[in-house]
């Protein structure tokens, strides 16, 4: 009996492991093992029937258990939740390799939820999501075959498979009700639970922008879909700037990178030419040269900067409601919204200028942009500098190491095989990096040269937008870069992360395949970042819905179509009910076997035919059973009348 | 209609509270809030369908047959629902042993057969049938009851040769009369080929049958005299419900106790009321009369 079940334990298990590789934390080495033996179960199940190898089982199962603790206990955070999902896993694969007669497979179950929700924290893209449904609909036919198992009796094929069909309709009812649910249920989106975030997941590796760089987070990457921003010319002929710049850093300790502060260099005004409120609420600040127009759609409004091209000197809002705009004396905005701002993008126009215009730059603000860190400067970083700084001047010398970087330093995210563990592996070019490794090690190089320069994180512009037109900023598009300072006094961006490499990882893939997983996650990161706001937006968009229905319904071609619809479902209904369901199966049985009534021919002699015909045996068989209930059916003794509710024996 | 948790479904409520508590401990997240609220819609949904699938039921006719004690017998079910019902546990009366195996899944009117497994003598009345169902996942038992003012009669495990065991009475193919030879005679079309006296066929080169006399109106008379101990009492009713057995498949008999006379007639299964006598016999005082002597000249009234 146990056989009906196993199968989809065994998926269960299987797709538990795909969870945790999904996550990342895991290294695919690590989980070999465990696929393995999941996927050998079948074979792995017979030889527990001899004590001695259960018994090496259980031996072995009790010393992986042992070392994952001790490892977990002596190694730091990461390592801890690394082991933990191994551990989980290794519960699962043993649970599945242990099921007998006897033992009930509850465990697997819930464990298999555990890994579920444990995941969640650490995944939560697309293939999470993929993984999620396809967990559901497994689970729902397990526990389904598992009722059936329990209570023994006599279990064919078809009552399998009638229940398998059953249970996966539960399980799209359950997540449609859940999706429903989730929309619909009022809950508060900014809650503080009693413990605070100490047990909550740690924020998701997605790219995007933060507060700080820190270049030892080594969790695996996410480049989200979910449309940031798109920018569009006022003249079309004119290109969009390709790097829109959001928050600054200046002060690196020798693993984070933080906001450059007007207060390390004593004045607002000493580093970037300040932003001026005007009148009638555009913002302005000096500028050289032709200036070129841009309309900016902010959508992602969860970030409290503003993305804007080095050389803006003009930023005129056009749509910003709720919104209140500040100008920040790098050369950015601030943006702070009230509770009730309307839904919707955030629309600004902003002029940019061929280049920023020159400021005086002091002695002591030249002096705080090479400054480097007191420790933990990678000795690598000053032998590539002095192998490095043959240039003459600054504007060579960082022209120079931007591209010495682009062309022996390879580009990999964290997570991904090769990545570096540290900026030295990094500059020694034993291990890859990521944009900020590049802006970082650029910087490091250009101040060791006594190149004043600083960290900019922002967005790279790259991906044209055929529907709307000009471009379209993503999560995935997040970059880090670097601005140089020049002897004027004027900043210059300068970019050493190698365009193709990085480029490749954040193209639209062009085919059907290609766009329908753009969709999937772009719709999948709807959930994840689901708030207030998106709520409101679909509660007002499903009370407008009767509205809209209604509307389309008064066009005379969608009244006759709803119509005509609606009478034929009616009609298929009605002669549903009344057929009979042996006669339906029949019915079914016949064209399975790809055959077909013949006028005035008796089951019986179809049946005569098919067994002439070539039909396979598992068909006739069923032909022969439909045939026979078909015929009691319809032949066989008169049902007694029914009376009441139960007849006496 | 009644619901409780099953195992499953109670260790599922726990983990479903332990990451309830550890949601709100911690700040909100989306995909936690989803997770919960797809374990709530498991659990809500499973036990909204559980409901709806026993409500379905529209009627149930169940056919019961008398049967030998220590043998399971086929029950007849019938069901009439709207539509398919799955995982149908059915128990007559409240007695987990009468229990009949599960059906996965039961769909328009077209009857099933189950075994009731083995009773002990006796006769049981039921007043209403359970019907319950784990479907369909398991998380809930959901239990209904339908009046069912039926019994189950339990004869005796027959206690001779004569017996055929483990088949139900009513069920039993009327045996051929039996009578003597009163003579030969040429064979004619319609005899049985079992009547051919072939001895005779090939002393005269032609086929001869044997010519049997009506059987003679000599039909045992079955007497049990019930003033015994409980122990002795089963076995003469093991004793006597094969002599019944062996009667109705052959020149029929009269069994007779103290207060109960019935006819076995010969050729047709056992009269219920012989086989819910013999179900239901219970051991007399020591100073109860002893058992009537059958009437040669009428048949009983109530046999």
């Amino acid at each position: 009996m146990r056989d009906r079940l196993l199968p989809w334990l065994l998926a269960l298990t299987l797709i538990d492991l795909a969870f945790v590789q999904a996550t990342g934390i895991v290294g695919g080495q690590d989980l070999l093992p465990l696929w393995l033996l999941a996927a050998a179960s079948p074979w792995l199940r017979r030889l527990q029937r001899w004590p001695l190898c259960r018994l090496a089982w259980n031996a072995g199962v009790l010393l992986v258990f042992t070392l994952l603790v001790r490892h977990a206990t002596t190694t730091g955070l990461l390592h801890m939740l690394e082991d933990g999902l191994v551990l989980a896993v290794l519960c699962q694969v043993h649970l599945l390799n242990n099921i007998g007669e006897r033992q009930r497979p509850d465990l697997v179950f819930f464990n298999s939820l555990l890994v579920c929700f444990v995941t969640s924290f650490f995944a939560p893209d697309l293939p999470w999501s993929l993984l999620f449904v396809l967990h559901a609909l497994v689970l729902a036919v397990a526990l389904g075959v598992n009722v059936l198992v329990r209570r023994g009796g006599v279990l064919d094929d078809a009552a399998v498979r009638r229940t398998i069909a059953s249970s996966l309709r539960h399980a799209v009812a359950v997540l449609v009700a859940t999706a429903a649910l989730f929309v619909l249920l009022p809950r508060d989106f900014h809650r503080q639970g009693w413990l605070g975030d100490a047990l909550a997941a740690p924020p998701a590796g997605a790219a995007g922008l933060a507060d700080r760089i820190r270049l030892d987070d080594e969790r695996p990457a996410r480049l989200g879909v979910e449309v940031v921003a798109r920018i569009a010319a006022a003249d079309h002929r004119r290109e969009v700037p390709s790097h829109w710049r959001a928050i600054v850093f200046s002060v690196f300790d020798g693993a984070t990178w933080y906001p450059q502060d007007p207060s390390d260099l004593g004045s607002r005004f000493a580093s970037d030419p300040a932003w001026e409120p005007q009148r009638d609420g555009h913002w302005r600040r000096p500028a050289d040269g032709a200036m070129a127009a841009f309309q900016v759609e902010l959508y992602d409004r969860r970030g409290d900067r503003l993305p804007v091209p080095l050389g803006a000197a003009v930023l005129r809002p056009l749509q910003s409601a709720g919104t209140l705009l500040d100008g920040k004396s790098t050369g950015g905005f601030t943006l702070v919204q009230s509770e009730d701002a309307p839904a919707g993008p955030l629309v600004y126009r902003v002029d940019v200028a061929a280049r920023p215009a020159a400021v005086p730059i002091a002695a002591s603000t030249r002096r705080h942009f090479v400054a480097l860190p007191e420790r933990s400067l990678p000795a690598a970083a000053r032998a590539l500098a002095q192998q490095l700084g043959e240039a003459a001047d600054g504007p060579a010398v960082a022209a120079a190491t931007a591209d010495w970087l682009r062309r022996h330093r390879r580009y990999a995210l964290p997570g991904e095989p090769g990545f570096a563990r540290n900026l030295g592996e990094f500059l020694l070019g034993t291990g890859a990096g990521h944009c900020e490794y590049f802006a970082t090690a650029l910087a490091l190089l250009l101040r060791l040269q006594d190149v004043p320069c600083r960290v900019v994180g922002g967005w790279l512009a790259h991906e044209q937008d055929p529907v709307h037109g000009g471009v379209v900023l993503r999560e995935r598009d997040a970059h880090a870069w670097v601005e140089v300072l020049d002897a004027d006094g004027r900043w210059s961006t300068l970019d050493a992360t190698p365009p193709h490499d990085l480029l490749a990882r954040r193209q639209l893939d062009g085919s059907w395949l290609g766009s329908a997983w753009q969709a999937l996650a772009a719709a999948w990161s709807t959930v994840v970042g689901f708030d207030g706001r998106r709520r409101s937006e679909w509660l007002d968009g499903l009370a407008a819905l009767p509205g809209v229905l209604l509307r389309a319904l008064r066009q005379p071609p969608l009244a006759l179509a709803a119509a005509l619809a609606a009478a034929g479902w009616f009609v298929y209904r009605r002669r549903r009910r009344q057929r009979e369901p042996a006669i339906a199966a029949f019915e079914r049985a016949v064209r399975a076997a790809g055959l077909s009534l013949q006028g005035g021919e008796t089951p019986r002699e179809l049946l005569r035919r098919a067994e002439l015909a070539a039909v396979g045996p598992r068909r006739l068989g069923a032909l022969r059973q439909a045939a026979d209930r078909h015929e009691r059916l319809r032949y066989g003794p008169e049902a007694p009348d029914p009376g009441p509710r139960t007849s006496p024996p | 209609m009644a619901v409780r948790l099953t195992e499953l479904g109670a260790k599922g409520l726990l983990l479903l509270a332990a990451l309830l508590l550890a949601f709100l401990a911690t700040s909100y997240s989306n995909l936690f809030f989803l997770l919960l609220v797809f374990c709530g819609t498991l659990g809500g949904l499973g036990l909204a369908s559980g409901i709806a699938n026993l409500r379905a039921v529209r009627r149930l006719e169940l056919q019961v047959p008398a049967g030998p004690a220590g043998a399971p017998r086929p029950v007849r079910l019938r069901l009439a629902a709207r539509r398919s019902v799955s995982d149908l546990v059915v128990t007559l009366g409240d007695a987990p042993g009468l229990t009949l195996p599960p059906v996965a899944h039961a769909a328009g009117d077209a009857p099933t057969t189950a075994l009731l497994p083995a009773q002990p003598r006796g006769v049981h009345a039921v007043g209403v049938v359970q019907l319950a169902s784990r479907y369909p996942f398991g998380l809930f038992e959901v239990r209904r009851w339908i009046p069912w003012p039926g019994e189950v009669v339990t004869y005796p495990e027959p206690d001779g040769p004569a017996a055929p065991t483990g088949r139900s009475l009513d069920q039993g193919t009327p045996p051929d009369p039996v009578g003597e030879v009163a003579g030969l005679r040429s064979f004619r079309t319609g005899d049985r080929v079992r009547d051919v006296h072939w001895r005779a066929t090939a002393r005269r080169g032609a086929p001869i049958v044997k010519e049997l006399d009506a059987a003679p109106d000599t039909a045992p008379e079955i007497v049990i005299d019930r003033r015994v101990e409980a122990a002795q009492l089963e076995r003469l009713l093991a004793a006597a419900t094969a002599a019944v057995l062996a009667a109705a498949e052959g020149r029929g008999a009269h069994l007779l106790s103290q207060g109960f006379a019935a006819a076995v007639p010969a050729g047709q299964p056992p009269p219920p009321a012989v086989l819910r006598w013999l179900a239901s016999a219970a051991i007399l005082p020591p100073d109860a009369p002893p058992p009537v002597r059958w009437p040669q000249d009428q048949e009983p009234a109530h046999a």
